[in-house]
């Protein structure tokens, strides 16, 4: 375990953000958005968990707020525009991948304002509407999330078929520059045979 | 088989206008709005079946998929996903009371994303009544009983913590295995030649991704749980 710990800490002196980070799909330019998703998420968990029975407008309000400023972020600063080394052969799926990312992550962030658009409508119909127009805006609701999912889901399929076409590529790079190698020896040692 | 989705979370109107869950104690706070609207309202069962199985299907890819794409070295595609997932589920919170029967239900189908909830129904129960006194449930807000028993810290977190230390598990494996590959085939090559040991070998030698990549997939749930207990936790 202590091992273990160690190594990694080792990693994140040194390799962390020079050599990996593109695994942990972050521009290295950008280090502190790593943290800042972070951040995020536990300010969700406690605006929605202090302000669940608070007045209904300020957890939408504040949530919006938040994925404005991220919106803000990855759109101006371009935090999630990773580098990824040049592969042989690879098309569509492994160089387009961090565009995919970036955009899909814009994307999440707008939908999730108009999620928090109509969580508010519904607050402020609740007393008026009748029950069909209530029941109605549940369904828009459910509606954005569905949008929301397939937008996730996109961008999982994109993220499966990336990381398959990133193995298969390198490792036949890898074998070919092996086999390269090998046949360079060999001829190395052809020649001096014959120099001999 | 997965526990079925909030076993006591059925409201049941009581005594001098009070509603309480069955199995739990009476709430004074009465559920207006989504007691208000008639059953006549909801007439389109089906709609809201479909959208449950719907979020469900998704909670399901999310969690057991996302869980087996650890074994497989998939994760970094689908952490965002299970993420995603809780994210919107945390919102069925925000003033759940008033929300309409057609957020509250296909909703119900998230729950399994809240807490991690991977072990199958009767592994929960053994290890609840290991770790937690028979029949002890931790006073907290109506709400957040609705889709999981309580907010006790241990039932909160143990499906995650044991996620941890099966990943662990299956880590140092995988690191056993490839070092008696390394011993047994010397040559640089070698690893070239098996795609699932040249795989397991980029896979296996990121500690950093590796450990940010489980940490990523249980941080909300820590989070949230923490956080509930902070709000809840009483002597």
């Amino acid at each position: 375990m202590f091992g273990l710990l160690r190594r990694g800490a080792n990693s994140l002196s040194d390799l962390t953000f020079n050599v990996v980070y593109e695994d942990v799909r972050i521009n290295k330019e950008r280090i502190w958005y790593y943290l800042f998703r972070y951040y995020k998420l536990f300010l969700i968990a406690i605006v929605v968990a202090v302000t669940y029975s608070s007045s209904p407008v300020i957890p939408p309000i504040i949530l919006i707020i938040l994925h404005i400023i991220d919106f803000g972020l990855i759109f101006a600063m371009k935090p999630l525009g990773m580098e990824q080394p040049d592969l042989v052969g690879a098309y569509m799926f492994y160089p387009k991948y961090p565009k995919v990312y970036h955009y899909t992550m814009l994307i999440q962030q707008i939908l999730f304002i108009l999620l928090e658009i109509f969580w508010l409508i519904l607050f402020g119909i609740r007393n008026s509407a009748d029950s069909g127009t209530y029941m109605g805006i549940g369904y828009t609701i459910c509606a954005f999330v569905i949008l929301l999912l397939l937008n996730g889901l996109f961008r999982l399929i994109w993220g499966i078929l990336k990381i398959l076409q990133y193995c298969y590529l390198e490792r036949q790079a890898n074998y070919l520059s092996v086999e390269k190698l090998a046949l360079e020896n060999k001829d190395g040692v052809d020649d001096n045979l014959i120099m001999n | 088989m997965v526990r079925a989705a909030a076993p006591d979370s059925v409201i049941y109107p009581g005594s001098n206008g009070q509603y309480h869950l069955a199995g739990q104690q009476a709430v004074s706070t009465q559920i207006t709005r989504y007691v208000d609207i008639p059953e006549s309202s909801i007439g389109d069962r089906s709609s809201l079946r479909n959208l449950f199985n719907l979020f469900r299907g998704c909670a399901i890819l999310a969690l057991f998929i996302g869980l087996v794409s650890f074994l497989v070295g998939m994760s970094a595609a689908f952490d965002d996903f299970f993420i995603l997932c809780q994210l919107i589920f945390v919102h069925i919170f925000i003033q759940m009371e008033y929300n309409p029967p057609s957020l509250r239900i296909p909703f119900t189908g998230l729950h399994i994303v809240q807490f991690l909830e991977w072990l199958p129904s009767a592994a929960r129960t053994s290890i609840e009544s290991g770790i937690l006194p028979a029949n002890l449930y931790q006073p907290c807000s109506l709400i957040f009983q609705q889709y999981y028993e309580d907010v006790a810290f241990a039932r909160t977190v143990y499906h995650a913590i044991l996620f941890i230390g099966l990943t662990l598990v299956i880590w140092v494996i995988i690191h056993v295995f490839l070092l008696i590959y390394d011993s047994r085939h010397p040559n640089e090559q070698a690893k070239y030649n098996n795609f699932f040991v040249y795989y397991y070998k980029q896979y296996n030698s990121k500690v950093f991704v590796f450990v940010d990549k489980v940490a990523r997939f249980c941080y909300f749930t820590f989070a949230w749980s923490c956080i509930l207990q902070l709000l809840f936790f009483s002597n």
